[in-house]
């Protein structure tokens, strides 16, 4: 067995570092494998929360469980991946993997529904995280769940609920009580929060960036909706069609975007005016024309190619990044010309 | 739009009460009061938003509109009058005129179905009745969700959410109701599929004349598709937003 990845490293190494990491899919109709995730990287500090906004398809989801180790058996993955300054063996097998997930990674992902079971007492289900990754008595066990969910603003009679007898943030904290519960360095979240109303949403979101801070956790959160990252990032990387079109800093990045596809994406959040007041034949928002290349026809330069309102004859080669500000963008035009955000 | 037929209630619910009984250890047999005592009206050919936190009613109060629930008291109206809740028939009758399409596509449809026969399952029970001698224009339907026709062979398991989601829509649109009741319909989805699906809406609004009530919890959308706001808590509307110039109306 390989050695675990211990939880007394230097701390001045950053608690995700990946690269190059490339995840395919066997294709059902065409020769060559599907490239989902397309050489990315990125560095997580302590207490870090990073942010990867996309859309449907675009290989979030990809990205998160190739970094968790949870890909499903047909995917074809390489990376360089180093947690707490270590190395994860390519060849890591699943059982140093659980490990890792137990004492250094936390997750939590999409559907809240399915992550619990519907017949066991939730107090139990995080117990049991406990159980499987610590050496402790039941009896302790049990009163960390206590610590935990007072953490979260849970009462404590919630431990004898069932699933069902919760809202869907009640279940949601559950989930992520579980997450929380052996203390992890690093925290993956997958769109945990899109099945809840925006209150609700904001209200866990607020607790995990308080705990993100009082325990040095750093974050990497998957979200299609910038608003969710506003509220809980340091630093937001933009994905398209498996790759990287700009990343920085929260706050200037969905301020002030780099790249014609964040441009064009933020123009579509429903707020820029009041289009209530517009007849109804002129009452649109704003949308990116065409649709995501499929994984079988990518092209071979700028993924985002087909839709850009500003291409030029460059754009036909893959862009390197390019220093903008605190962040970079993967734009041939980028920090040349000042880019519009529509023709 | 403003004055004459544009006025007229299509949809009213008249001080409706709805209480549910929620079992369970934790909650005992507490009482939920989702609506209470709620009053409002959808007028002709408008987009009406009822915005809201979960739990403030918004679901019960479409389900009860799209007479696929009755409440406890109070009266639930169409183009006027009292809906006959107890003359089955005539309910039939009523609830393909008024369609509700939910946020989950994938728990809309059957997975297995084709894109055909989810079109069909209404139509078929609609021509029953209605007018038989009618076909409907697949091409047509289609094409005003913006769907390609190479999807109807296709099974509702194979389509994107996006296709899913205008699927659903198209299927809305197979009993030709006067009013379309979305819940949530756009939630949780990519901002450029969000935009897109909202003006396709807009579109068949406009196209079809549809009263359209958009239930959401997001007040920004609300603010940018409707021309009415009803702002929903705890079972009742505790306030109306609407643009300024909107009672001055007459826009062309
Ligand atoms: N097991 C699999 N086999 C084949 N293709 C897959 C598999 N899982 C995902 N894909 C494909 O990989 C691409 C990226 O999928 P992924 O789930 O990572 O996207 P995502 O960004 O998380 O999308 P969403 O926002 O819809 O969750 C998609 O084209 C998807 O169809
Ligand atoms: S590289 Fe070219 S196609 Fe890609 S975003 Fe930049 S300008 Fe547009
Ligand atoms: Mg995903």
């Amino acid at each position: 067995m390989t050695k675990p990845i211990d939880s007394n490293p230097d701390p001045k190494s950053p608690v995700l570092r990946l690269d190059r990491l490339e995840v395919r899919y066997p294709s059902r109709t065409a020769e060559s494998d599907a490239v989902v995730v397309d050489g990315l990287g990125c560095e997580i500090a302590r207490g870090q929360a990073v942010g990867v906004l996309g859309e449907s398809g675009s290989g979030k989801t990809s990205l998160a469980l190739a970094v968790t180790g949870l890909l499903p058996s047909e995917a074809r993955c390489s990376m360089e991946l180093e947690i707490l300054g270590r190395p994860v063996p390519a060849a890591a097998d699943e059982r140093f993997w659980r490990r890792l997930r137990g004492d250094t990674i936390g997750m939590v992902f999409q559907q809240p529904s399915l992550a619990l079971h519907p017949m066991r007492r939730v107090g139990l289900q995080v117990a049991d995280v406990l159980l499987s990754h610590r050496p402790w008595s039941a009896r302790s066990c049990r009163r960390k769940v206590m610590e935990l969910l007072d953490e979260l603003d849970l009462e404590s009679d919630i431990f004898q609920a069932f699933p069902h007898q919760l809202s869907g943030g009640q279940r949601q904290r559950i989930v992520l009580a579980q997450a929380l519960a052996c203390e992890p360095s690093l925290l993956v979240a997958d769109e945990p929060t899109t099945a809840l109303d925006r209150k609700t949403e904001i209200q866990v979101l607020e607790l995990v960036r308080r705990l993100s801070r009082e325990r040095q956790m750093a974050l990497l959160w998957i979200s299609h909706d910038p608003g969710v990252l506003a509220e809980i990032t340091d630093r937001i990387y933009v994905m398209y069609a498996g790759r990287w079109m700009e990343e920085g800093p929260t706050e200037s990045l969905l301020a002030e975007p780099n790249h014609p596809y964040t441009k064009l994406l933020l123009d579509c959040l429903p707020r820029r005016k009041a289009l209530r007041s517009e007849p109804l034949d002129r009452r649109r928002l704003t949308v990116i024309p065409g649709m995501a290349p499929p994984a079988s026809e990518l092209p071979s330069g700028c993924r985002f190619v087909d839709r850009c309102p500003v291409v030029t004859e460059s754009c036909g080669e893959k862009p390197s990044p390019v220093p903008m500000g605190q962040g970079r963008t993967w734009c041939v035009r980028a920090g040349s010309t000042r880019l519009g955000s529509g023709p | 739009m403003s004055g004459g037929p544009a006025d007229r209630a299509v949809l009213s619910a008249a001080n409706i009460s709805m209480r549910y009984r929620r079992g369970g250890k934790l909650s005992g047999s507490e009482q939920i009061q989702a609506l209470d005592g709620m009053s409002l009206e959808v007028r002709s050919g408008e987009i009406l938003a009822l915005v809201g936190p979960s739990g403030s009613g918004k679901s019960t109060l479409a389900r009860c509109l799209a007479f696929l629930e009755r409440p406890d008291s109070g009266e639930v109206g169409f183009q006027g009058e009292a809906v006959p809740w107890e003359d089955v028939l005539a309910m039939r009758g009523l609830r393909r005129r008024v369609q509700l399409v939910f946020q989950d596509p994938a728990r809309a449809v059957s997975p297995r179905f084709t894109t055909e026969q989810v079109l069909r399952e209404p139509q078929q029970a609609w021509q029953q009745r209605a007018s038989p001698q009618r076909a409907l224009d697949w091409a047509q339907l289609l094409a005003e969700v913006e769907l390609d026709p190479k999807v109807l062979p296709m099974r509702a398991r194979s389509l994107s959410g996006g296709q899913l989601q205008r699927l659903v829509l198209a299927r809305a649109l197979v009993t030709e109701p006067d009013a379309l009741l979305l819940d949530e319909t756009f939630s949780g989805l990519d901002l450029s599929l969000q935009a897109k699906l909202a003006n396709l809406v807009l579109g068949l609004v406009e196209s079809r004349g549809l009263t359209c009530v958009l239930i959401t919890h997001n007040s920004a959308l609300a603010e940018q598709l409707a021309d009415r706001s009803l702002v929903l808590s705890q079972g009742r509307v505790v306030d109306e937003r609407s643009a300024p110039d909107a009672s001055t109306g007459g826009t062309s």
